[in-house]
């Protein structure tokens, strides 16, 4: 995928969203002439992109050698969308669960993203889990539902 | 407004153990952030922001401020000692430090950077406490209508300059206007886009949207980021400078301040430009600009001088104006609206004595460059060959710790992980997120003064006739066109910064 093809879907997406949130402001109580000319704005700059990015495609098509394909942007590497999901999936089950799965699937995932030394850094992440929260929890009293294996630090802190 | 009474309580409240904790503790953690390529001193104040939280608002800011100061002097040890800057601010460094680190010279080298960041950080220092309250006097006395052309101009500049291509900065601050949409409206009381999610109703919690859209890219980048060999220091390399060297470097260090002085009034330009030009401007000078790449300690001067010398000058319209023009500026803002600060013309008439604290704290953190500096640098290359992969976890985890406790519930979390996405693939299709984060933080101020603008334009026989009426307005929009025009005159001029030399 080119860099102007990849330009020309977000400004699509964004346009559509733009419409859809246009058509919305319409059953909008007060308040709705600010966020329509903010809207607007928005519309007309994204076809201007849009058409731009289609235009410059266009015109540099003979330009795009073998050479340049290799130089596309990667969006989305899987080490970088697992690093993304550990820690935000770690949270969301602690907070509904417990922290025993919640630091089992963060290092689960760390295994996944450190490959090269699995048990290593699978340790070195639960590790790291446990520290923050504990530390976050206890010291700075982070709103977390504490599990019932959890020590009593109510003694020491 | 600030007098000698809100300094002599700065003064007394500064030299407090907790608040010399704050600033040592903020100091280390900005030269070790800015020293790991891929973060910088943006995710130093993402990371400080919980820590923060339940500290005094005096420690907080001592802190950030630290971090953000130096944080921008510790992107020179990587560039010195690694060839990749720390921070885009440090690029130029790489062209005359790695040279030097190569020939044995690292410590000279770390010396200049050092040195130079202590004395354009002094200047820029000087700069806020010179500009900031003289800015935020002239605001108080605008009306609403020139107020909402001031946030419109910090927006259309940062949209033009931030941005390569002037309709994409635009189009991204529109949306940001659109975003800042979300919520009550604060004139009419009903709800706007927040389709029954009650998390809506206040608007979107600016904390974990500046986290998500500044940290998570970084911390990506910083997983994926490429390693040179690290040059060490030898143990004949001391990090100093000779009196004759002091002597040449001297000149440098004065111009190359006051282009970044110039340069971080400027709302977006930010400390890259300043960089290039200063170090443009020393090899114009020299009696050798053949040498200039080859390692001479006048380009590593320049550079650094320059960079440190944007940071005092670009919080003069953050906190007089309320408009960042940087991403660590908007940050920085971010950890001060935490603790209650807002900035603006309001924050000199209610809080005299805190931002007293600040404008002395911005001195002492040019005292922290020094004393974090040298020790700090020997311990650099260990520093640099952590793994970053164990290195980006650990910081991806602190940035969700500091959502969670900006909001505390789990909301913050899905707006700083939805942000985080839309972030990554915007700064992959080339769009800039510094005019979309901007909209939102400014959109709410704009609205507000333009509500109240137009209400009074009533009285006048409509907007137009008001707008005629107010010959200060002319100006304004004047100014508001000249900087759609800006990107055009700095590149006929060059001063544009080449993406592809930071990339390098």
């Amino acid at each position: 995928m080119t860099f102007q093809k990849i330009t020309r879907i977000v400004s699509t997406i964004l346009l559509l969203a733009c419409c859809f949130l246009f058509a919305n402001s319409f059953s909008m109580n007060g308040g709705k002439l600010y966020a329509q000319a903010c809207l607007s704005a928005a519309i007309i700059l994204g076809i201007i992109v849009f058409v731009t990015s289609l235009h410059s495609s266009k015109t540099h098509k003979e330009e795009e050698t073998e050479e340049t394909r290799h130089h596309e942007p990667i969006l989305f590497e899987p080490k970088i969308f697992m690093l993304w999901v550990a820690p935000l999936a770690a949270f969301f089950i602690w907070e509904w669960t417990n922290a025993l799965y919640a630091v089992a699937l963060m290092g689960f995932f760390m295994m996944f993203i450190m490959r090269k030394r699995p048990l290593q850094s699978a340790l070195i992440a639960v590790l790291a889990a446990i520290g923050f929260v504990f530390l976050f929890h206890n010291l700075m009293g982070l709103p977390l539902s504490t599990p019932g294996w959890w020590p009593d630090t109510s003694i020491i802190f | 407004m600030l007098n000698a009474a809100n300094f002599a309580q700065a003064f007394a409240v500064i030299f407090q153990p907790m608040q010399i904790v704050a600033l040592c503790a903020g100091s280390i953690m900005g030269v070790i952030m800015g020293a790991i390529p891929g973060a910088s001193a943006t995710l130093a104040i993402a990371i400080l922001i919980p820590i923060t939280y339940w500290t005094s608002t005096e420690f907080a800011i001592i802190s950030l401020m630290a971090a953000y100061t130096c944080g921008i002097f510790g992107g020179s040890i990587t560039a010195i000692l690694l060839n990749i800057p720390g921070t885009p601010a440090s690029a130029a460094t790489c062209y005359d430090g790695y040279p030097l680190a190569k020939e044995g010279k690292g410590g000279k080298a770390i010396a200049c950077a050092i040195w130079g960041s202590f004395f354009g950080g002094m200047v820029s220092a000087i700069c806020l406490l010179l500009c900031a309250p003289t800015l935020a006097d002239f605001a108080g006395n605008l009306g609403a209508l020139e107020l909402a052309l001031v946030a419109l101009f910090g927006l259309t500049m940062v949209a033009s300059l931030s941005s390569e291509n002037l309709v994409k900065g635009l189009f991204m601050a529109a949306i940001g206007l659109v975003v800042g949409c979300v919520g009550v409206e604060d004139q009419s009381g009903f709800a706007r886009f927040t389709f029954s999610i009650m998390h809506l109703y206040s608007g979107i919690p600016h904390t974990p949207l500046l986290i998500g859209m500044f940290a998570f890219p970084q911390v990506m980048s910083m997983c994926t980021a490429k390693t040179n060999t690290i040059q060490k220091l030898g143990r004949d390399d001391k990090i100093a400078l000779s009196r004759n060297e002091v002597k040449r470097v001297g000149k440098t260090a004065v111009i190359s301040s006051a282009i970044g002085m110039i340069i971080g009034l400027v709302p977006a330009i930010g400390p890259e430009t300043a960089t290039f030009m200063a170090y443009d401007q020393a090899k114009k000078m020299s009696k050798t600009p053949e040498k200039f790449g080859t390692g001479m300690i006048e380009g590593v001067v320049a550079s650094e001088t320059a960079n440190n010398a944007v940071v005092g000058a670009s919080l003069a319209p953050t906190f007089a104006l309320g408009i960042p023009g940087s991403g660590a500026a908007m940050m920085l803002m971010g950890g001060l609206t935490v603790h209650g600060l807002q900035p603006g013309p309001f924050l000199f008439k209610n809080s005299g004595d805190i931002l007293m604290t600040l404008f002395l704290a911005m001195f002492l953190c040019q005292f922290m460059i020094l004393a974090t500096g040298f020790p700090l640098a020997k311990y650099a290359p260990r520093l640099l060959s952590i793994p970053q992969n164990i290195l980006g976890p650990i910081i991806m985890m602190l940035c969700m710790i500091a959502c969670y406790v900006s909001e505390g519930d789990l909301f913050s979390l899905l707006i700083m992980s939805v942000s985080g996405m839309i972030s990554y693939i915007l700064l992959k299709s080339g769009f800039s997120i510094v005019p979309l984060l901007l909209g939102v933080i400014l959109g709410k101020t704009f609205e507000s003064y333009l509500t109240r603008a137009m209400v009074l334009s009533t009285t006048k026989g409509g907007i137009g006739p008001y707008f005629i009426s107010r010959p200060l307005a002319w100006i304004f929009v004047a100014v508001i066109f000249a900087t759609l025009f800006l990107p055009k005159f700095l590149k006929k001029k060059n001063l544009t910064v080449d993406k592809k030399e930071l990339g390098e």
